[in-house]
């Protein structure tokens, strides 16, 4: 599935100072199995959707999640990294739009 | 002196707790459901000064901290009461301040229904739930009602034993954090401290002012609404004028990050939040503080209605989030359901 702010946006890059070793678009070509818009939504919402998101993909499937907050930006891939999924980008597109590709584990 | 320091403190602490993230319903919720601790962490460096600070300036004579009295039915209560509109208003009363200055609507309306809710109780129509449930207090010796006072801990040594014995476990478990990985903004430590400093900073503020306590969003809140509307300032304090600076510091943060765009929620979450904030007010009022009077200010003075409140706001926050990820979960399941029905036989795989 593609979006307006999918896997070629070219403005998609480094636009923010700490990414936590995570270099933003290495898996750039990675196409997203599922997409899941949760730009208006705050916590625990965010992070309850994409982990219901997660249970329902298969494993090595792509999800693609959209986050409005910085806060939504850094706990959702923070948690789903810890429960074993393979977070493959943080992508800032555009202030107040993050992209969080993760790979079911 | 109390608006300049007020208005200077809260702008420092919206900033603060924007750049940090600092939301203390992700803190709280994480103990379930979800596996990162970074905002605990935030949250215990928080306290380790906090509990360390007001026992070192009370034993200097800066300060006397006032403690609640044990009313533990409204402490219970409230407190739950609370957790569940924080998960509802998608924040605690904090985070529903620094998120109206980002623009988030949903967070304005929650404000207004926190602001609505604070005054039902405190002084106004549904003042007989708080009396009731404040009439009810357990006497700690005849003393304030802290641990300290309740082990029967009389001498300073032993007292600074106790602190010890929190914090030292404290300081070990903080000393094996993983590397908080994907971090935007401030990390735990620095949040944690910041947001430690600005609240012990309260506290002296307001003693060179007479007002015996920290940090706090509900009482404040409660006196600038009558004031605003009455006229009357009996109420007002330097904590009030914090919680005019604090959206204006998270604005400033957030404008600097670009971060602070105005975004309305679906209807439907905009009329839970607004919701969510009224419950989060009267559990507030009744319980006589929120996630940061109550769970920062009362829990550095070991006050035993301060623990008793925050337990009970994790307990309601933990019951809600359980109801939220249920509800979603079967939303889910039948939104799967529904698109199996509607493709064609032999088709499904």
């Amino acid at each position: 599935m593609t979006t307006a702010f999918g896997a070629n946006a070219p403005e998609a890059v480094n636009n923010r100072e700490n990414w936590g070793g995570i270099r933003m678009s290495d898996q750039k070509e990675q196409k997203a199995d599922r997409t899941v818009d949760l730009l208006s939504e705050v916590c625990p919402y965010t992070f309850v959707k994409s982990k219901l998101e997660l249970e329902q993909m298969e494993t090595g499937q792509i999800l693609q999640i959209h986050l409005g907050n910085s806060e939504s930006a850094s706990n959702v891939p923070r948690s789903v990294d810890l429960e074993g999924h393979e977070v493959l980008s943080v992508d800032q597109t555009e202030p107040s739009h993050w992209v969080v590709t993760v790979r079911r584990a | 002196m109390i608006v300049a320091g007020g208005i200077s403190l809260g702008l420092l602490l919206g900033y603060a707790l924007q750049r940090g993230g600092y939301c203390m319903n992700t803190a709280f919720r994480s103990f379930y459901l979800e596996k990162d601790r970074s905002l605990v962490r935030a949250w215990a460096v928080v306290l380790l000064i906090n509990v360390i600070g007001v026992a070192l300036l009370t034993e200097l004579g800066v300060l006397l901290p006032e403690v609640a009295p044990f009313f533990w039915p409204a402490a219970i209560v409230g407190g739950f009461v609370f957790g569940i509109g924080m998960v509802l208003a998608g924040g605690c009363a904090s985070g529903t301040y620094y998120r109206c200055g980002r623009g988030m609507l949903g967070s304005i309306a929650a404000l207004v229904g926190f602001v609505i809710g604070t005054a039902l109780i405190d002084g106004g129509a549904l003042v007989e739930i708080q009396q009731q449930l404040r009439g009810t207090t357990i006497d700690v010796s005849g003393r304030e009602a802290t641990l300290f006072n309740l082990l029967g801990l009389e001498s300073t040594a032993a007292r600074w034993l106790l602190i010890a014995g929190i914090s030292i476990p404290a300081i070990v478990w903080l000393s094996r954090a993983p590397k908080q990985r994907f971090l935007i903004g401030w990390g735990w430590r620095k949040t944690g401290a910041a947001v430690g400093v600005l609240a012990l900073a309260t506290w002296v503020i307001s003693a060179m002012q007479g007002r015996d306590f920290g940090l706090s969003f509900t009482q404040p809140t409660v006196a600038l609404t009558r004031f605003l509307v009455t006229g009357d300032s009996a109420g007002i304090s330097v904590a009030s004028f914090i919680v005019i600076g604090v959206p204006i510091g998270a604005f400033l943060a957030a404008k600097a990050a670009g971060e602070a765009i105005l975004r309305m929620p679906d209807p439907g979450r905009f009329v839970r939040q607004f919701g969510g904030g009224a419950t989060m007010g009267l559990g507030a009022s009744i319980a006589g503080g929120c996630n940061i009077g109550h769970s920062i200010t009362g829990v550095s003075t070991l006050g035993i209605t301060a623990i008793t409140s925050t337990a009970f706001i994790m307990l309601g926050c933990w019951v809600m989030t359980g109801i939220v990820y249920r509800s979603e979960r079967r939303k889910m399941e039948a939104e799967i359901a529904a698109m199996r029905s509607a493709v064609p036989q032999g088709e499904t795989s």
